[in-house]
């Protein structure tokens, strides 16, 4: 099965699913249209025109060049962990991490390189957000934030 | 005559320090993300959300709309010089623009694309001046009735006119709507889809989603394949081989004109915008071409049309915005997703209660396209530099702004979670052949049209009856309706 079919699958399984727990809501009160109505609709939308999507099938872009599934899979896990890692990290110091685990890891860039580009984005990322906006950024168990 | 006395009046505004100078930085960002390949208006101005904030809602708007069309203005350079469109509404600018640098005429290429944007930019300007206000008192008059079947119109439209099937376009508007009612509901109190997570309570922050559908997820679109991007960019444009000569100037004259007229209406239609405006228009001057066989081979009239017609289409998509608070496409989504977060909610009653966001934001794009002119002729060469930045720094930088940007909404490790998952769903949706914009446009648009068809059912003590028993509500769903059925009926027939 391709992915344009599956994700159209999902999205009908989202549909229906949604659509039963509008109904729990009520579409209907005494006088007036209950809190379910909406979301009953649009679960119902959402179900027809996925399953629809489903047995039309696949309309997946038509790639020019192949995708480097390693490559991606890897940018994901960077992109999953410097979530993951503001946390306990701090925002910092996960933004120096992420920056040169991809640097070094997936793009293969020079240590002073990814250190450079690390260390500058950072700043700009800590000077826009905490200084100009005052944001809190998580300082994590290092306490840099 | 009011419209050029406010419009004076608006000037007064746009005009201000602040304004002034955030005008300035949304054109040079606009122009310089529009050079760059990948990174479109739609995700920076998501990724500008959380900085916006920190402005009054003018400034904002300001901002924001700057971007919006100096990435169209920049959008071109690429296009023209290397093949690579800048942003998608760009990519008519390859069919003729290339070729004429091919032929030792990019400067001439750069340099009518410039003053075709400017000069639709400019008179776009005025007319929405001259009609916003009409737009406006018209909408007005609209009930609860008419708002539903307005939004419904919209909707409509824009799964017409959007990228991929229409099928799939309708499940991401269906997706939309489902999104928006997620959190307690305002008349019940009940709390719908929200898992006893209190953060969901509120619904999804519309920043957040659109920086995870428009920003994290072309993340992963650049991280797909290792691009070693270094253009040869040997090239020197001196002014005057920017400066196109009366020969050009007379080819042009007549495709910007139409261009500006044609853009403004697609402008209008919700759905519509840049992109359909560049190409409807490169067809039609192809079409009523003498010799159409130099489409595609360098002929100016297929840069200039199309030039003139996406910038007019960009700034025409205002009025929807500013004076019946619909987004016309996702750009605009986008910028009311600014204004909503500014607490300011956009439709006819803005001239009324903010005039002077309104007619500042509307004079600042005389102003933003002055400059515009100033940053895209005489410093072109600077910004064509941008093109040397790889795209691994260019993808870290907007996850890296996307991720923080998320957090500084309400300073939420909760929305970290939700942008990346946002962002990852958001890539494999577009990888399976779903277009997003319809998805922002119905997020943004649900709750409008929930409250009113909750009082439109309300008036009618039930009855769906008064949608179609109104007349410009009918007028609406008989269109709507159209769109819908006219393309199935031309699909049978062939």
């Amino acid at each position: 099965m391709n992915p344009a079919r599956m994700s159209a699958i999902g999205l009908a399984a989202a549909g229906i699913l949604a659509a039963a727990m509008a109904w729990r809501l009520g579409l209907w009160t005494v006088d007036r249209p209950g809190p379910g109505l909406f979301p009953f609709a649009a679960g119902s939308l959402l179900f027809a025109t996925s399953l629809a999507a489903a047995l039309q099938g696949g309309v997946a872009e038509a790639e020019d060049e192949p995708v480097d599934r390693g490559r991606l899979l890897r940018y994901a896990a960077a992109i999953a962990g410097f979530g993951l890692a503001m946390k306990t990290l701090g925002a910092v110091v996960a933004t120096v991490g992420l920056i040169l685990g991809v640097l070094r890891g997936i793009e293969n860039r020079s240590w002073a390189c990814a250190l450079g580009v690390a260390i500058v984005l950072a700043m700009l990322s800590w000077g826009v957000f905490r200084h100009f906006l005052s944001v809190p950024l998580p300082a994590g168990i290092l306490g840099i934030g | 005559m009011d419209a050029m006395v406010n419009l004076m009046g608006g000037l007064g505004v746009a005009l201000e320090p602040t304004n002034l100078a955030v005008a300035f930085l949304g054109a040079v960002l606009g122009t310089a993300i529009g050079i760059l390949p990948g990174l479109g208006p739609t995700a920076t101005i998501s990724l500008l959300l959380p900085v916006s904030v920190m402005l009054e809602p003018t400034a904002a708007v300001i901002l924001l709309a700057g971007i919006y069309y100096g990435s169209l203005y920049g959008g071109s350079t690429a296009s023209i010089l290397l093949r690579v469109p800048g942003e998608a509404a760009s990519v008519v600018s390859c069919f003729d623009g290339y070729p004429m640098a091919r032929a030792g005429r990019a400067g001439v290429a750069l340099g009518i694309t410039a003053f075709a944007s400017f000069i639709a930019g400019v008179l776009a300007t005025f007319v929405i001046a001259l009609v916003g206000p009409a737009f406006a008192s018209t909408a007005l008059a609209f009930g609860p009735v008419e708002k539903t079947t307005l939004v419904v119109f919209g909707l409509t439209l824009a799964t017409n006119i959007g990228e991929g099937p229409r099928i799939r376009a309708w499940a991401m508007v269906a997706l939309g709507l489902l999104l928006s009612s997620v959190g307690v509901d305002l008349v019940s109190g009940e709390e719908r889809y929200t898992f006893s997570i209190p953060y969901l309570r509120d619904g999804f922050h519309v920043a957040v989603l659109a920086m995870g559908m428009f920003g994290v997820s072309e993340v992963l679109i650049l991280a797909e394949r290792q691009r070693d991007f270094t253009p040869a960019l040997s090239a020197r444009y001196r002014l005057r081989d920017l400066l196109p000569d009366a020969k050009d100037w007379k080819d042009s004259a007549m495709p910007m004109t139409r261009g500006t007229v044609l853009g403004f209406f697609l402008g209008l239609l919700p759905g519509g915008g840049a992109l359909i405006a560049s190409f409807a228009s490169y067809v039609m001057e192809k079409r009523i071409a003498r010799q159409p066989e130099r489409f595609g081979k360098g002929a100016i009239e297929g840069l200039a049309g199309p030039e003139s017609a996406n910038n007019a289409a960009a700034q025409a998509s205002f009025i929807p915005l500013l004076c019946l608070g619909i987004p016309a496409n996702a750009v605009i989504g986008v910028i009311m997703g600014g204004l909503l977060m500014q607490g300011v909610v956009p439709g006819p009653r803005l001239i009324v209660d903010h005039p002077d966001l309104f007619w500042g934001v509307i004079a600042s794009m005389l102003i933003g396209n002055a400059m515009l002119i100033v940053l895209n002729v005489p410093l072109i060469r600077v910004f064509v530099l941008l093109l040397r930045i790889p795209p691994a720094m260019m993808a870290l930088s907007i996850l890296i702004f996307c991720v923080i940007g998320a957090f500084s909404i309400n300073n939420s490790l909760f929305d970290v979670g939700v942008v990346t998952i946002c962002g990852f769903l958001a890539y494999s949706l577009r990888k399976s052949g779903f277009d997003l914009a319809p998805l922002l446009l119905a997020f943004l648009l649900g709750s409008l049209l929930e409250e009113n068809l909750r009082q439109g059912l309300i008036l009618g003590f039930g009855s769906p009856v008064l949608f179609v028993t109104s007349p410009i509500s009918l007028t609406f769903l008989v269109i709507a309706a159209l769109t819908l059925v006219l393309p199935l009926i031309r699909q049978m027939r062939w």
